[in-house]
């Protein structure tokens, strides 16, 4: 049983790891040397890919955009979730599970079937090809994530501390702000992460609301390398792992709160 | 049924071992109890001899059987867990059963020998239901009777009254003694209550950090523990532990002697150990201390004196025969007095 | 007024501000949905005539969109099944301690959360037909005479795709499943193990049914991504080679910022809006009640 074991985690490793290796390679070749395969290695490896990005195109800017919508998104969606998942958990709201239910059943609308009217939507209030349309956009999509993996933790507050706060004489909203949310920093932490993730890896609302490098983030980026014929595979590579090493190092440095984060938006609910 | 012998077991995990050495016989349809305070090791040992942990060292020996390597399901053992390990998903009927249904006991024999069995146990009418329908008292008995129902040829039980309220506790305590007057199965318990460990066994054996302290019927742990740790651990309220020095052949406390003679190898200082009820309050000779608290525990009264030597508890039968403040004379039963080395906590005798 | 119906309001306001503008940014564009399919709407042109049920008619002539939804439910199933598979495999193996879970942990969550479309265009790399990795490891391997165009063969660009997808998403299955693992009592296995069931019993028999409730989560919400994927196909095929790729998602996106043909667009949205939630009303009904029942106090 143990050899059986040891051969799946072999293989399924070999599968989740090669790719990216794959890739890391790819971005240390020569234009000369993608052309021919093998050999497998480059000789010498070349960091001209990872300089190629940014000639001839906006890749910087790119990444500016990204950071931008992806911190707004963030910051915006803790500020309305984090109040409204405190509410619906810890505050008797009447209807309260209804509405929670609510953010769970717009998490499962497939956002592809609304993007024309959002689009026609952001067109009217003057925000397409800005960062405001885009963190508009990912904001209403990420909430309900923010509000699920944050009521997972509110329930878990022991009602104890509120009462000792509200004997203290704390409002609900000074509860809400100096004890929930400070004891329940890692929910926070997690829920910011998600909502980070998300919001820089959003492809479609990127792709249908921005036309360019005025707002334009980095998977549009990477998806609108130029090419019929000549494609530059290691530039793309470069530009896939620059692009992506934001949320990767995120996920490496946090890798605990992420696990909570996806698995109390799931299980738990 | 069947004899059990453990030999040298030890368990490490990492740097710590949890098991030290450990050598125990359990004869054909005996009771032993493994009582420890939490952390000892006892149910290490339980989960070595049922096959669910591998020693780090030595034997588990089940009748002739060396079953040191064996999986769980080849040694012929029903376990007990705490928490009752119920499975959620099935009926109590499935639960009881599926021990028989995983040895293709015939459909007939499974239905007539789990009836049975809950009927013995007063579950006949609940074998529809699911674990989450029936009361703790309830589940406690279903594990039982999944055990109960394989006739195995050992019984391990996994502190199994320690999750019920006290009644119960009572009350399921004498169904298993009961139990094993009537299916005779030997049996090893662990536990961390000695009022448990006292009742239900023929032989205790007291483990503290992964080391057995004693081996003993129940009555001589009491009365003749081996060292300080097993004097402290069984009975309740504790005995009471005092300082006192060795002068020629007397043992004194302060200036206080004690009737009883020292052994010749006894060093200057000892403890002396008094259990509660060998304290005699109100006599006419002796020490005097003052009552700091008196508990009234109805058939029983509990006094705690304070005197210069420190404090005293006292076990009397009856009502409260003093009051908080007053001051009484009290001496010890002389021959209960027990004399313990002060650095090992070895008894001298 | 009453000190309750204070409190009520107040708490009201703490989810007024994200239930509003959910509420707008969503509920508005459904609304905006069902008006437009009843619509002949091409913004381009400011043309907007009502059309009543003539889309809905049309779309249930249209073939493309019947191989669009075929081939989504095709793509979906295939997707959910090999990660659950593969997810509950991961999901085993690390939940028993051994040196370096936590590396490993970590190293599992990485396609989860690179972007899909950098993934996608990794998978496109690989996929090449001259210099990709796949037709070398295979043709050296022998498992192959000749190299195969992945992406631009009818038959095999889908699964090209799904592949790509089950490699990027199994790791949320994995963890999902890896929480449920961890919920089971450790004393129902032993327990298992003693009353005389070996490691393939006590996971059919125990493991398994207990495990039904993460696993219906598990398949719910990968169905729905699946269902709903858009970046990765976007990327590698674009929907192509002639149309065998595309699935509603993409269908949909073109008519809506291809062709412009708002109306028409947002009828082929609403079928797929249906046919999703429908999905997982099926999905929950199938395996949700019986597992909530098993664990209901």
């Amino acid at each position: 049983m143990r050899r059986t074991t040891f051969l799946f985690a072999t293989l399924v490793g070999a599968f989740l790891l090669l790719p990216p290796l794959w890739e890391v390679v790819t971005s240390l070749k020569s234009p000369l040397e993608l052309g021919t395969l093998p050999p497998l290695l480059p000789h010498p490896p070349t960091l001209e890919p990872y300089r190629a990005v940014f000639r001839g195109r906006p890749f910087g800017r790119y990444i500016v955009n990204s950071a931008v919508v992806a911190i707004a998104t963030t910051l915006f969606s803790l500020l309305l979730g984090a109040p409204a998942s405190y509410a619906l958990t810890r505050l008797r709201v009447r209807g309260g599970s209804a509405i929670l239910f609510g953010f769970l059943g717009v998490s499962m609308i497939p956002a592809v079937s609304l993007v024309g009217p959002l689009y026609l939507a952001i067109r009217s209030l003057g925000l397409r090809d800005t960062w405001w349309g885009l963190v508009l956009a990912d904001t209403v999509f990420v909430l309900p994530l923010t509000v699920w993996v944050l009521a997972t933790f509110f329930r878990g507050l022991p009602p104890d501390l509120e009462r000792a706060a509200r004997i203290d004489g704390a409002t609900a909203l000074e509860t809400f702000l100096y004890v929930a949310l400070p004891v329940c920093g890692p929910a926070v932490a997690a829920a910011s992460i998600l909502a980070f993730i998300f919001a820089w890896n959003e492809f479609l609302f990127a792709l249908s609301f921005t036309s360019s490098q005025a707002a334009q983030t980095v998977p549009v980026g990477i998806a609108l390398f130029p090419g019929l014929h000549e494609m530059p595979w290691g530039e793309i590579a470069a530009g896939s792992l620059i692009g992506s090493s934001p949320v990767l190092l995120l996920v490496f440095l946090f890798q605990r709160r992420v696990v909570e984060g996806v698995t109390a938006g799931a299980v738990k609910g | 049924m069947a004899n059990v012998r453990l030999q040298g077991l030890e368990k490490r995990f990492g740097e710590t071992i949890v098991v030290r050495q450990l050598d125990l016989e359990i004869a054909d349809r005996e009771f032993l109890t493994l009582l420890g305070p939490s952390g000892c090791g006892k149910s290490t040992v339980l989960n070595i001899v049922a096959g669910l942990e591998p020693p780090s060292a030595g034997r588990v020996f089940i009748g002739k059987r060396d079953v040191t390597s064996l999986e769980p399901q080849e040694r012929d053992v029903a376990m007990v867990f705490q928490s009752y390990a119920l499975y959620p998903h099935k009926t109590l009927f499935e639960n009881i059963a599926f021990p028989l249904r995983l040895r293709r006991v015939p459909r007939q024999e499974i239905r007539d020998r789990v009836q049975e069995v809950a009927a013995r146990l007063g579950l006949a009418d609940l074998l529809d239901r699911r674990p989450a329908a029936i009361s703790g008292g309830e589940r406690q008995r279903v594990a039982l009777g999944r055990a109960l129902v394989r006739r195995p040829a050992l019984f391990l039980l996994d502190e199994p009254l320690s999750n019920l309220d006290a009644r119960l506790r009572t009350e399921m305590r004498g169904e298993i003694k009961r139990l094993h007057a009537e299916f005779g199965t030997t049996t090893l318990y662990v536990t961390h209550d000695q009022v448990e460990a006292m009742t239900l066994s023929d032989r205790v054996a007291v483990l503290h950090e992964g080391v057995v302290q004693q081996i003993a019927s129940p009555d001589e742990i009491y009365r003749s523990p081996a060292n300080r740790f097993v004097a402290s651990f069984v009975g309740t309220p504790g005995m009471n532990f005092l300082e006192a020095e060795v002068e020629g052949g007397r043992v004194m406390v302060g200036g206080l002697v004690l009737g009883l003679t020292a052994p010749r190898a006894a060093p200057s200082k000892v403890v002396v150990g008094v259990r509660p009820e060998d304290v005699e309050l109100g006599s006419t000779s002796g020490a005097s201390g003052l009552v700091e608290s008196v508990e009234s525990l109805g058939a029983e009264t509990l006094t705690t004196l304070k005197w210069d030597k420190g404090r005293l508890v006292v076990r009397a039968a009856g009502a409260p025969k003093a009051r908080s403040g007053e001051t009484r004379t009290f001496r010890f039963k002389d021959d209960r007095l027990l004399l313990f080395e002060p650095r090992t906590g070895a008894r001298l005798q | 007024m009453p000190k309750a119906s204070s409190a009520q309001l107040r708490s009201l306001l703490f989810v007024a501000p994200a239930a509003t503008l959910v509420l707008a940014m969503v509920g508005l564009p459904l609304v905006s949905i069902l008006w437009m399919s009843a619509h002949r709407v091409l913004p381009v042109f400011a043309i907007n005539e009502w059309v009543g049920a003539g889309n809905f008619q049309h779309l249930v002539r249209d073939v493309r969109f019947w191989l669009a939804l075929r081939r989504t439910f095709y793509f979906a199933f295939c997707a959910v099944g090999l990660e659950v598979l593969l997810g509950l495999g991961i999901a085993l193996v690390l939940s028993r301690p051994f040196r370096g879970r936590g590396l490993v942990r970590t190293l599992v969550l990485l396609p989860w959360a690179l972007p899909t479309v950098a993934t996608a265009r990794m998978w496109e790399w690989i996929y090449n037909p001259d210099t990709g990795l796949l037709n070398f490891a295979l043709l050296r391997l022998r498992l192959l005479s000749h190299p195969v165009s992945w992406l631009g063969d009818p038959f095999w660009a889908l699964h090209a795709a799904i592949l790509a997808d089950v490699w990027k998403t199994t790791p949320f299955a994995a963890l999902i499943l890896l929480a449920g693992l961890a919920s089971i009592p450790r004393d129902l296995e032993n327990a298992a193990r003693v009353d005389g069931a070996g490691s393939a019993r006590v996971f059919f028999e125990v493991t398994l049914p207990l495990l039904r409730p993460a696993l219906v989560v598990t398949v719910l919400f990968r169905f729905l991504d699946s269902f709903r994927a858009f970046d990765s196909i976007y990327v590698l095929t674009g929907g192509g080679p002639a149309n065998t790729t595309e699935t509603l998602a993409l269908y949909t996106y073109k008519t809506f910022f291809h062709s412009l043909r708002f109306g028409y667009a947002s009828t082929i949205a609403l079928a797929m809006f249906l046919a999703a939630a429908l999905s997982s009303l099926a999905i929950v009904a199938f395996g949700g009640s019986q597992g909530l029942r098993g664990r209901l106090r």
